[in-house]
């Protein structure tokens, strides 16, 4: 055996076996550890990918369906702002009511502004306030009845639910009572919903 | 070109367990000449401690011959070639056998084997197989001494290997009459089909020429430096009756010379009787050798009644170089190199190869995976940014969708609160339809519409003075109001006096649709 130790041979046996077998290591250890990290780039590409993608779709009927709302909403939105204001404006309301009762001939004789009223429910949290307005004035018919279309053409949403038309000569007496809904905050919300004793129900 | 440059020597290596003739080789083709020779006793067991032949770094400082290449020839009892007929075997089962075979027949615990196929074998047949095995003591050890003198072995063969048939057809016998051994080979039909060595050579010769020799002035006896002479330019004395020297006369030669000669008859008649051949006694005899002794192949050809392959001894000597040199062989001669060199020959290439390829395997991964790591960290930022992206993504959709459902949710309430409204009443259109209906006479005094809750209503009071009752006037104004479209229904609540002569006061009362 010992004839077979020389450095040839053992350089022979060097080259043959370590050499592929060092080969062969380095490659492992280099090789697969690229391959198993290319792969998991890969999957997370492919996972990324694929959750961009359902997002993608996801936006697109979101875009489609956020579309039909604005169309719903543009579509509601003008008979709403007609039907109520968006938000109380006691004030504004007051003056906008006075500007039409003022008139050359026309004596506003009474205006109050009473404490806001349940104008609609559908349950607690959805419904609307008014002010409740009482005018009290005398005139000359023309002029009253100019008065009733400036009420009329007012770019205000408002409900006559009283009028009253009397004519005690020599002038005549027109009576309003005028409710202006508005949506109310949440205190005046609770309040009244307490005050009409409505319960929460389910809308959806 | 047969034989080594000018520049270059040759060594041919004879070499059996008890000693070794050195032949140096120069020239090329005809001037081929052996420039030195050189016989050394060879102790087995000092080469075998000590790796080294005594005598055998002085003659190769004496003759410059360091960093020549040797070809080694081994004869006599380490070696031993045999033709063997071998079974249909794989190569690997055949070498076993033949390994197995040749160690019954040579010393030594492991041989040095070589093998030579005359031609592929016919598939499923055996095949004729010329085999030789030496001890790898003695391989082993002479190729150690020959490096460690400096030098270069070529090749190690059997002694029977170097030397191929004679161009001759038929049967030969072919004698190599070495110093101390004499290898017989046998050919028919040019291959060789026995072999074997003798003990006995030309030394043997030249001792029977240093006997006391009788002639007229007494018995003579020669010293070492004219028996090598007397046997280089006599050799043997076939048919001279002449003076070989002054005063010796060739027929007293023969005394001295018959034993060796007899008993090399022998062992060449045992050869022919045992060697199988088909027709032993056509077989020629020709003889080789360097220094040849001349008159051999004569004197046993005669002895023997066989026929003789003449040659001269200038010409033996040149067969003689030449088959060291190579000349004319076909194939390569059997390897008996020790396995570890055999190893060391077979596999450098491969194992050169398998290095480096190996290193350019390491080299090509180690710069891929550069490479792969440079575009991998490339490619990670660009990874997270996009996770970043899409996980920001699904978040503004998650809120979109969250504000989508509550924008749904206010559609809704928005929708369910238009519906709960209530009845809105066209108040002020309806005054104006109201006075517009007043009959004639009549003077509306008080109008009061009511829509606040329950059913809208409408409430009149007039005052009338007229030619027609005011009933009558009364019905008919409530009639005009049902049929006006506005109202469901209206009717005469009450009336006070018939207005003739004075004012009468009627009022009505109207419910809207």
């Amino acid at each position: 055996m010992r004839h077979w130790l020389t450095p040839r041979c053992l350089l022979i046996v060097l080259l043959l076996i370590v050499a592929p077998g060092a080969a062969l290591t380095h490659l492992l250890i280099t090789w697969v550890p690229g391959k198993v990290a290319l792969a998991r780039l890969n999957g997370a590409v492919k996972d990324h990918t694929g959750r961009l993608d359902a997002v993608c779709v996801q936006t697109r009927v979101l875009l489609e369906q956020t579309d039909q709302l604005e169309r719903s909403r543009a579509a509601l939105d003008d008979p709403a702002r007609r039907a109520w204001l968006p938000q109380r404006d006691r004030d504004g309301a007051f003056d906008q009511l006075a500007e039409a009762f003022r008139a050359a001939d026309v004596s506003l004789e009474q205006m109050t502004l009473a404490e806001p009223a349940l104008y609609a429910a559908v349950s607690r949290r959805n419904l609307l306030a008014c002010e409740r307005v009482t005018i009290d004035c005398t005139g000359d018919y023309a002029a009253l009845a100019a008065c009733l279309d400036r009420l009329v053409q007012l770019d205000l949403p408002l409900r006559i639910t009283r009028l009253g038309w009397n004519h005690s000569p020599p002038q005549l007496r027109l009576t309003l009572q005028i409710e202006v809904p508005f949506v109310p905050d949440d205190a005046l919300r609770t309040a009244l919903a307490d005050a009409a004793k409505l319960e929460d129900k389910d809308e959806s | 070109m047969i034989g080594p440059n000018d520049r270059e020597t040759w060594i041919a290596f004879v070499c059996d367990t008890a000693g070794a003739t050195l032949l140096a080789i120069r020239g090329t083709g005809p001037d081929l000449q052996a420039v030195a020779q050189h016989c050394i006793e060879l102790d087995l067991d000092f080469l075998q401690q000590r790796g080294r032949i005594v005598g055998l770094e002085q003659f190769v400082a004496e003759h410059q011959l360091t960093g020549a290449a040797v070809r080694v020839a081994f004869a006599g009892a380490g070696c031993v070639v045999q033709k063997l007929h071998m079974p249909p075997l794989s190569p690997r089962n055949r070498n076993r056998a033949i390994r197995t075979r040749l160690s019954n027949y040579a010393a030594g615990r492991e041989l040095a084997v070589g093998i030579r196929l005359d031609g592929p074998p016919p598939r499923g047949a055996g095949a004729q197989v010329l085999a030789a095995g030496v001890d790898c003591t003695l391989t082993r050890g002479v190729y150690r001494a020959c490096r460690r003198a400096g030098l270069r072995v070529q090749w190690m063969t059997a002694l029977a290997d170097v030397f191929e048939s004679p161009p001759a057809s038929g049967t030969v016998v072919q004698l190599l009459l070495g110093e101390r051994t004499t290898t017989i080979q046998l050919f028919d039909a040019g291959c060789l089909i026995g072999c074997r060595d003798v003990l006995l050579g030309r030394r043997d010769f030249v001792a029977a020429y240093q006997r006391p020799i009788l002639t007229a002035d007494g018995p003579v006896t020669l010293s070492p430096a004219e028996a090598d002479a007397l046997a280089r330019e006599v050799g043997i004395p076939v048919g001279r009756e002449d003076e070989v020297r002054p005063g010796l006369p060739a027929v007293q030669l023969w005394p001295m010379l018959t034993p060796v000669l007899q008993k090399l008859r022998r062992e060449v008649e045992q050869s022919l009787t045992h060697g199988q051949l088909k027709e032993p006694l056509q077989a020629s005899i020709r003889l080789l050798g360097l220094p040849a002794l001349p008159g051999l192949a004569e004197y046993l050809a005669e002895d023997l009644q066989l026929p003789v392959i003449p040659l001269a001894p200038a010409d033996a000597e040149t067969h003689y170089l030449a088959a060291w040199c190579q000349g004319g062989r076909k194939t390569a001669p059997m390897d008996l190199r020790p396995p570890e060199e055999q190893f060391g020959d077979r596999f450098t290439r491969p194992a050169l190869a398998a290095g480096l390829c190996a290193l350019l395997i390491i080299l090509g991964n180690s710069a891929v995976p550069r490479e792969a790591g440079a575009q991998l960290s490339e490619l990670r930022p660009l990874a997270k940014q996009l996770q970043s992206g899409v996980t920001r993504a699904q978040q503004e959709c998650d809120q979109a969708q969250r504000t989508r459902a509550e924008r749904v949710v206010q559609l809704h309430q928005r929708v369910q609160l238009t519906k709960a409204l209530p009845r809105c009443v066209p108040v002020v259109e309806l005054a104006q339809r109201v006075l517009d209906s007043v009959p004639p006479n009549v003077e509306l005094i008080d109008l009061q519409v009511q829509a606040e809750v329950g059913r809208p209503a409408l409430a009149l009071r007039a005052a009338y003075q007229g030619p027609v009752a005011a009933s009558i006037v009364a019905g008919h104004w409530a009639c005009r109001l049902s049929e006006s479209g506005w109202f469901s229904g209206a009717r005469v609540t009450a009336v006070s006096g018939s207005g003739h002569e004075t004012p009468a006061f009627m009022e009505l009362e109207a419910l809207l649709k």
